[in-house]
């Protein structure tokens, strides 16, 4: 695991830090961390009391942080232990008190590492040196607006179906954060605001964009595992200078829990951004620092991605939802192609709209790759669009006891959903992702029925989508019912074994099942203990035990090393026999030791002849 | 948001020559087991001192012990699974998650994704279990849950569970590999012919990773019943250490002797 130790805010390393050491700064003549948040009301100024600049400012440098440092290989070198990173950070604040008790550290620590895999750990001093005033990140303006909730607007389909949502189906008056690292996504999400002003929304909503980035510097890790702990605390601090306890995330649940679709996606690699164990996370941290009880909303947990695009076309917002946009991939968008069709957020979304039968609403020339009969051949584009099909098959098949033995992922957020039992949460997850599976599958069927033809006559490319699912030639035989069942029977009712060894004199050595056999000290120490061993079975009797100062002068060795002998001989004997015969050797099963009597070969033992020892 | 993150195969020439097996297609399941399993013998055995895997494995073999006082929560909360009272399947599920997710976080400095899988494969074990020995007639009630992981605490049901866990434990090892690299190798005439055979590939894994581990019910059983009640001991982390070093070596060899490697051994 790497170590890192990030100093922000003017502080410097004391001498002799170990690990690697980072400087973050939001000013100064070290600014490196760029924070800007537009368009606040002045009326709004007073409502921003110190700990929420702290909390920007901190949630600004964990993001920035992860972004500059970078995770192990993608080759998960001894199984993932270099994806882990130590992050530790130095922070002045101006309301150290309320950072640095017990239950927000905690908290933080907590919900961060759930977060990312990473493991966290912070420091908060009192700031000696004047912090940044709030008019350094935010552009104040005249306007005034009442809200009736805050929500977390990124400009993809989710975000955007809640906010159609929220004004058009509820009415209310909403203020919308986006925020953005990159200028073609920020040019989404004020496309999209621009669009909903020109549907007479205008006097209904306010946007808020942020933007935070490492300056000047370009990223050396993409995976921003952190990012929803930044936008999180945006929207909290957002939330705050409209008087509110409460902020919205719309997310559909599926995206939520996001189980991993293949077996070496574990933990965090599978992002839980706005998982629901972290949200309750989230919701911890902002209570403590705040002094009361903060909600988020997550109004779409129980949604698949299809049913929250249908909820725009219900509000009749269909035609904007191709203006919506998830890709990752920013950097390989054109004029012709606004998603990269490769990443798993376009993946997810492009299944979504099909299924929803949004085809004339979204593009399809617009994807880089098309869904189902783009050529995926080119090495590793192929893998995420494979699993994603291949997860929705084997669910469509999942029966409900299977459901949690199958994924056992899922366990973590049994108990993070406010007012449910674990038990309800379990069925509700299992019949959550039963109606994605079969979303997906009705895509793939739609697919065959449109592209029939060129599927028999083999004009796909046999890297797209379609013709993956089309080759099917394997028949694999049923397994025999009950045979599971009949052998663990049969493997349970074996005796233990007992051990038979045999002592080979042309060669020096004590032999034993397998090619396993002792030589030199060993066989000697063996060797002298097996004649009383031999007799007393040929007249059953109990057999004497050897003194140990007889043994030893046989041995030609002091007693100490006698014991020593022993202990090595019993440690060679008893690993190799649990290994290769499933025998399990306490001390004496071996060689037994009596106090103040000696040493025996142990009764349990057979003495073979050699050629019997393989039978 | 929902970004996921894919591996790669190692580099190295026992990892080609798997990607090399693997693209000549027909490849029987049991070789490809055991060249990844030897083909990750090193990175196993520094993981198997990931303390989070070990308490994983600890605490599945303390659960049933657990079961058999009368306040089962209470019990449960010594060990550090904290779950209401009385908890039902899926409560005492969640509950040890989270005692392995702790005990993931505590040890940060040390963990893999060997400890990772393991809660997983623990998580399987119980449910599977549990499920199997409560009442089909009837919906099982909490009472019948508790009862039901307290008979696990046998040693001939400890063997099961020691094996179901190996086996849930070998096989994602093995998919751990295969899933980066099996979907570069759909399509007539490979390896898998389409997208649900690598489903059928999965069964056949699991279903030889079944009968590998078949070994370990003998000796687990063997080991257990020596331990925990002829001798009487507690068994501790390091004893759960011992156990799954011997366990894996056994498992390791059991997968060589399978494959056609293991003809001439």
């Amino acid at each position: 695991m790497k170590t890192f130790k990030f100093f922000c805010g003017g502080k410097t390393a004391p001498n002799g830090t170990q690990g690697k050491v980072v400087f973050l700064d939001v000013q100064g003549t070290n600014h490196n961390v760029k924070l800007k948040i537009e368009d606040i009301s002045k009326g709004l100024m007073s409502n921003i009391p110190d700990v929420i600049l702290d909390l920007i400012e901190v949630a600004s440098y964990v993001y920035c942080a992860d972004q500059k440092t970078k995770r192990g290989s993608e080759m998960l070198t001894d199984m993932g232990s270099d994806w882990r990173r130590d992050m530790h950070f130095s922070i002045p604040v101006r309301c150290p008190d309320l950072w640095n008790k017990e239950a927000t550290i905690s908290s933080l620590r907590d919900t961060l590492g759930f977060l990312s895999d990473d493991t966290y750990t912070f420091e908060f001093v009192p700031a000696t040196s004047p912090l940044a005033t709030k008019q350094l990140y935010i552009d104040f303006t005249d306007h005034n607006i009442a809200a009736d909730d805050v929500a977390l607007f990124s400009g993809g389909i989710d975000s955007f179906s809640g906010a159609i949502d929220a004004l058009v189906g509820e009415k209310k008056k909403m203020i919308l954060v986006g925020h953005h690292s990159a200028p073609k996504i920020n040019s989404v999400q004020k496309g999209l605001i621009q669009s909903l002003r020109g549907r007479g929304l205008a006097n209904q909503f306010h946007f808020v964009s942020i933007e935070v980035t490492n300056k000047g510097e370009e990223p050396v890790e993409y995976t921003q595992r952190t990012r929803s702990f930044l936008f999180a605390c945006l929207g909290m601090a957002i939330a705050h200078m409209f008087g509110k306890d409460s902020f919205t995330f719309y997310e559909n649940g599926v995206v939520s829990l996001n189980i991993p679709i293949t077996k070496d996606v574990l933990g965090a690699r599978a992002t839980r951004t706005t998982h629901p164990k972290v949200i309750r996370g989230f919701e911890s941290i902002f209570s403590e620092i705040l002094g009361k009880s903060v909600t988020i909303k997550t109004p779409y947990e129980w949604m698949t991605k299809k049913e929250v695009v249908l909820r725009a076309q219900e509000h009749g917002f269909s035609d904007l939802v191709g203006e919506t946009n998830s890709c990752t991939r920013p950097r390989s968008w054109t004029q012709q192609h606004r998603h990269c069709g490769i990443c798993s957020q376009c993946i997810d979304r492009r299944f979504a709209m099909l299924a929803a039968d949004f085809s004339a609403n979204d593009d399809g020339r617009k994807y880089k790759v098309d869904l189902l009969t783009g050529d995926r051949s080119a090495d590793r584009e192929v893998t995420m669009a494979a699993a994603y099909v291949r997860f929705a098959q084997d669910f469509k098949t999942l029966s409900r006891n299977q459901f949690l033995s199958k994924h056992p992922q899922i366990t973590s957020a049994l108990s993070s959903f406010t007012g449910m039992t674990a038990d309800e949460a379990e069925e509700k997850i299992y019949q959550l992702y039963m109606r994605h599976a079969e979303d997906v599958m009705s895509v793939i069927n739609k697919g065959f029925d449109d592209y029939r033809t060129r599927l028999i006559e083999g004009t796909l490319p046999s890297g797209c989508i379609l013709s993956m699912c089309f080759n099917r030639h394997v028949i694999e035989p049923a397994e025999t019912p009950n045979i599971h069942a009949e052998f663990s029977a049969f493997m349970d009712g074996l005796q233990p074994k007992r051990c038979k060894f045999s002592v080979d004199r042309k060669q020096n050595r004590i032999v034993f099942k397998g090619d396993f056999f002792i030589d030199g000290a060993d066989y000697n120490l063996v060797n002298a203990l097996v004649d009383s061993f031999r007799s007393a079975k040929q007249n059953g009797t109990d057999h004497t035990f050897v003194r140990t100062s007889n043994l030893a002068v046989t041995l030609g060795v002091e007693e100490a090393s006698l014991r020593k002998q022993l202990e090595r001989t019993r440690k060679k004997v008893h690993e190799r026999l649990a290994v290769d015969q499933g025998m399990v050797f306490d001390t004496n099963d071996f060689i037994e030791n009596k106090e103040r009597e000696g040493y025996r070969l142990n009764s349990s033992l057979i003495e073979v002849a050699l050629v019997d020892l393989e039978e | 948001m929902g970004h996921i993150r894919l591996g790669k195969l190692p580099a190295s020439k026992k990892w080609r020559e798997i990607v090399g097996y693997m693209a000549a297609g027909d490849v029987l399941v049991a070789d490809i087991a055991n060249a990844i399993a030897d083909a990750s013998d090193k990175s196993l055995q520094k993981a198997i001192k990931d303390p989070a895997f070990l308490d994983a494995l600890w605490l599945l073999h303390k659960i049933p012990w657990a079961a058999k006082e009368q306040n089962f929560a209470a019990a449960l909360a010594k060990i550090g699974i904290y779950v209401p009272d009385n908890p039902s399947r899926s409560e005492l599920i969640a509950g040890y998650d989270a005692a392995v997710q702790r005990s993931q976080q505590m040890n940060a400095p040390h963990v893999t994704d060997l400890s990772e899988m393991a809660k997983h494969a623990g998580i399987t074990t119980l449910n599977n279990l549990i499920q199997d020995k409560s009442p089909k007639l009837w919906e099982a009630t909490r009472q019948d849950v508790q009862q039901s992981v307290a008979t696990i605490s046998s040693t001939e049901n400890f063997g099961e569970m020691a094996q179901s866990f190996f086996s849930g434990l070998v096989q994602h090892n093995i998919q751990y590999y295969l899933d980066r690299e099996i979907s570069k190798h759909v399509g007539p005439g490979r390896m898998v012919p389409s997208l649900g055979d690598i489903s059928v590939m999965e069964g056949a894994i699991k279903r030889h990773c079944d009968e590998t581990t078949m070994i370990m019910r003998a000796f687990s059983k063997d080991w257990y019943g020596k331990n925990a009640f002829h001798l009487g001991k507690d068994i501790d982390r390091k004893a759960t250490q011992g156990f799954a070093h011997v366990a894996f070596t056994k498992i390791r060899k059991e997968l060589k002797i399978r494959s056609s490697e293991g003809e001439n051994v």
